[in-house]
């Protein structure tokens, strides 16, 4: 979509015109969806962000001052709404961690060549605990600093890096048991 | 390690940074359902606002240009007031309507939102299904539909439910002949099922809701059908506090106890006076009269003669000399009576939205509390009463009111309203007082 063609359905939206509205969803709804399910743990839990996020959307696009990307600002607004939903539904008990290195870390060269599929990946995210899964997708794939994961999570600092070790460890061991059941199943074939 | 962090790191990151997934077209039906849903409250809104700006301008204009009440005898400018108002509210009805048409045929195919499924599987835990309760949605949206649907069930549906679609005993039909069954699909009979839950649970939300409070504020102009012109109405403020109890779905019957204040301004003429030592009132202002050392006032007013209090009158109404002489009464005076009144009325809503729209009327029995001639020259001072009043006397009451929820339980509501006594309040047949009065009830509604 072209920024002009863009610009004008902001414009539209923030009048509150529902054509446009229509537009500026099917334009950014699959990748704002795939933000959605990083933070969320099914398809389902997803669409519901997805749709509470776009509402947030409508009604605040008129605070949009078409400074920067206008994708960020959406995907900005699609993360804290998940954010809302994890502290509402899970009720948040943190508790401060220390991490520990790992003493025998797994060997990196059959990680760094992986080819494991998205859904795979995405299945590894969602079965991490919900604060680690959020640690990580925070920090990781929005690139949030741990300052800012601990202001928005309402943690310290020292337990975002927790967090985010931890999910680390747990995505590795997952990663390792997906590629040797692989490397077992092309053995066996 | 570092290192590996990264890797991993960039593992997920190429993957799932980029990732598009189509969402189901239910999620943008149920977004712009939402949308939908907030425009018209903010509709909702602006026309409770409008509609009591309104008010009080057709209020101000009714008090500002009270002589169109006067001059004859309230019948033909009431008559202009009373279109003024259903022409105002039959265009604000008829904008609602092309608005909520236009609205429905934007949004053919919107789906339920998610409160709303929620809100119907809670009350019909039988039918959970997603397929059933949106069916029954659209049946619920469209009460035409609905009652038609209703119409073409048959009387001996209740024999073919089964185990898995079982009908409440109450809600089953009384003297089902089991002989004629007639086959109904089973979606015939899931709608159905789910229709009469819906009735039931409309029933049951009724009964819990049966009753309300309501207290108001009320700010009204009163005068009397056949005043003179000299005459002029008051505007007095009132309250009190109703009592609703819902007898169905938009009928309701209301009573409590309401204070208000009726009345009129009065004064001048130079027929039927009375004469008073001036030098007997502190403070008051002398007039034509007083340069004889006496003060000339009216011996009544148009609800009854009035007796003077600490006054040594002497009565000139029936005087010749009168008609002849310069005689005359300057004093501004006011005439007012404070009751106490019991409505009985009956209140049926024209909608049961956000904002909710109703009309009312019935009768109200009133108790005279206080009654007093004033002098409003100057500072206001009693200075007698009307004489022979009935205690009792009864009106007919109409209202056209909108009412606002903030919450399922508290509403505010704004209520422009005509009451008209039946009677005269006045015993002697020489003098014929009915009073009316044109009033705004501002209040607020809790139902319990």
């Amino acid at each position: 979509m072209e920024n002009q063609e863009l610009e004008k359905i902001i414009k539209d939206c923030s009048k509150g015109k529902s054509k446009a509205q229509e537009l500026l969803y099917r334009e950014f709804a699959p990748k704002m969806l795939g933000v959605c399910l990083r933070y969320s743990n099914d398809l389902s839990e997803a669409e519901d962000t997805l749709q509470d996020g776009f509402i947030k959307v409508f009604q605040s696009i008129k605070s949009y001052q078409f400074k920067g990307s206008f994708e960020g600002w959406i995907r900005r607004i699609m993360v804290n709404t998940a954010l809302e939903r994890f502290r509402k539904s899970k009720n948040m008990q943190v508790v401060d961690e220390i991490w520990e290195p790992d003493p025998d870390p797994e060997p990196e060269e059959s990680i760094q060549n992986a080819d494991i599929p998205l859904d795979a990946l995405l299945q590894m995210i969602q079965g991490l605990p919900d604060r680690y899964q959020m640690v990580f997708s925070l920090y990781v794939l929005d690139g949030y600093t741990h300052n800012e994961i601990a202001e928005v999570m309402d943690i310290t600092v020292g337990t975002s890096k927790s967090n985010l070790a931890r999910g680390r460890a747990i995505l590795k061991q997952k990663v390792n048991d997906f590629l040797s059941e692989k490397e077992n199943k092309l053995k066996i074939c | 390690m570092l290192d590996e962090n990264k890797h991993i790191d960039s593992l997920f990151a190429d993957g799932l940074k980029g990732m598009s997934v189509e969402p189901k077209p239910e999620v943008w039906n149920a977004i712009s359902g939402k949308m939908l849903a907030a425009r018209r409250k903010r509709r909702g809104v602006i026309v409770f606002i409008s509609a009591a700006l309104a008010a009080s301008v057709l209020l101000f204009f009714g008090i500002q240009n009270r002589n169109l009440f006067i001059s004859e005898p309230g019948l033909v400018p009431m008559q202009q007031l009373s279109d003024q108002v259903s022409e105002t509210n039959q265009a604000k009805n008829t904008d609602k309507t092309i608005e909520t048409e236009t609205a429905t045929a934007e949004q053919e195919e919107v789906m339920l939102s998610k409160e709303s499924v929620q809100d119907f599987v809670a009350s019909n835990e039988l039918f959970a299904g997603r397929n059933i309760t949106k069916e029954t949605t659209v049946v619920h949206d469209n009460r035409l539909q609905k009652e038609s649907i209703m119409a073409s069930i048959p009387m001996s549906v209740g024999v073919l439910s089964n185990s898995a679609n079982t009908i409440p005993e109450s809600l089953q039909y009384i003297g089902v002949d089991k002989l004629s069954v007639i086959t109904l699909s089973a979606e015939d009979l899931i709608v159905m099922n789910n229709l009469m839950a819906m009735e039931q649970a409309k029933k049951d939300e009724l009964r819990k809701n049966r009753w309300a409070i309501i207290g108001q504020i009320t700010s009204a102009y009163s005068n009397e059908e056949s005043a003179a012109s000299a005459n002029s109405g008051i505007v007095s403020f009132g309250g009190g506090v109703k009592v609703n109890y819902a007898l169905g779905e938009k009928l309701a019957f209301q009573t409590g106890f309401m204070y208000n204040r009726i009345g009129q301004d009065f004064g001048g003429g130079s027929q039927n006076l009375v004469f008073s030592d001036a030098n007997a009132l502190e403070g008051s202002n002398k007039d034509e009269g007083a340069s004889y050392g006496l003060e000339v006032l009216p011996s009544n007013s148009t609800a009854g003669n009035i007796r003077y209090k600490n006054l040594e009158t002497r009565d000139a109404s029936q005087a010749e000399y009168l008609l002849t002489s310069n005689f005359g009464s300057s004093e501004e005076l006011m005439q007012s009576f404070e009751t106490i009144e019991v409505p009985f009325l009956l209140r049926y809503s024209l909608s049961q939205k956000r904002l909710g729209v109703y009309v009312s009327g019935g009768f109200g029995a009133n108790w005279i509390i206080d009654n007093g001639v004033y002098r409003t020259s100057g500072s206001k001072q009693k200075i007698g009463e009307i004489d022979n009043l009935r205690t009792t006397n009864f009106s007919s009451l109409f209202g056209l009111g909108f009412e606002y929820n903030l919450s399922p339980k508290i509403q505010i509501g704004l209520e422009p309203s005509f009451k008209y006594y039946l009677n005269s309040i006045n015993k002697s047949s020489e003098f014929n007082y009915k009073p009316y009065s044109i009033g705004i009830h501002t209040g607020i509604r809790y139902n319990f």
